[in-house]
């Protein structure tokens, strides 16, 4: 299995992505993408913008550990990652995650447990700015632990 | 509050801080000297210390849900720390 994970600043298109993963492997019969996006309504308020940390070399090692335990759970051919950091708007994407194998089910499961891992490991921090001007840090959410649950059972 | 490297010699580690830790604290990376440890150093002598030298802010580094690493992996406040390492604390993660 071939695995590319990139954090970068700069945004992506989903169909050039999946076009690399492509031709990461012969066999390809399916490709499972997530993709996450910038929510405009954070709180009842407006969001203006959203700022995202995070910690050069650990992320980046995090995801890639993450990528390695999905492709020793499923038969999958090809994984790519990437994460943007710095400052974004709403409606900006903020993830890619795109992963082939030759049929549907792995590749759907192996979606699934990667985005969920990668929240709850990969060291990203949010900070939100509201029109009005207020921001905060972004919590983490109990919602995001128990999605990593189910796939310890 | 900043040490430098250089001062610090031999047996310092670097301290890093990340997100509303950093903000609070009002640093992102320092020096932090190991030689006046007389213990094998971990890092809850190390957090303790921290917060003992610094204004009350620092017992944000007690916090139950602040996360620690040590050269980017994550332990727990019982892990040792020695000269050279990277010590990393931070809060829970908010990516994806």
């Amino acid at each position: 299995m071939t695995a590319q994970v990139r954090v970068s600043e700069n945004d992506f298109s989903v169909d050039i992505e999946n076009q690399r993963l492509l031709k990461l492997s012969n066999g390809i019969g399916a490709i499972a993408n997530f993709v996450g996006v910038v929510r405009d309504n954070a709180t009842e308020n407006a969001l203006k913008s959203m700022e995202l940390e995070h910690y050069p070399g650990m992320t980046e090692r995090s995801i890639q550990d993450v990528v390695q335990r999905a492709g020793q759970r499923w038969s999958l051919l090809g994984i790519s990652v990437i994460h943007r950091i710095g400052r974004l708007s709403p409606g900006d994407q903020i993830v890619y995650v795109g992963v082939a194998s030759a049929h549907r089910q792995s590749a759907f499961d192996g979606c699934g447990f990667i985005m969920d891992y990668l929240k709850t490991e990969a060291p990203f921090w949010k900070k939100e700015t509201l029109d009005s001007g207020e921001s905060y840090w972004v919590s983490a959410r109990d919602d995001d632990q128990h999605a990593v649950q189910k796939w310890q059972s | 509050m900043n040490q430098s490297g250089a001062a610090a010699g031999d047996s310092a580690i670097t301290v890093r801080l990340f997100a509303s830790l950093r903000e609070a604290l009002g640093s992102s990376q320092f020096q932090f000297d190991l030689s006046a440890i007389d213990e094998t150093p971990t890092v809850a002598i190390v957090r303790r210390i921290l917060i003992a030298t610094h204004d009350e802010n620092w017992r944000a580094l007690e916090s139950a849900d602040v996360r620690i690493a040590v050269n980017q992996s994550v332990v727990d406040d019982s892990a040792r720390v020695q000269s050279g390492d990277e010590l990393a604390f931070f809060p829970p993660v908010t990516g994806g």
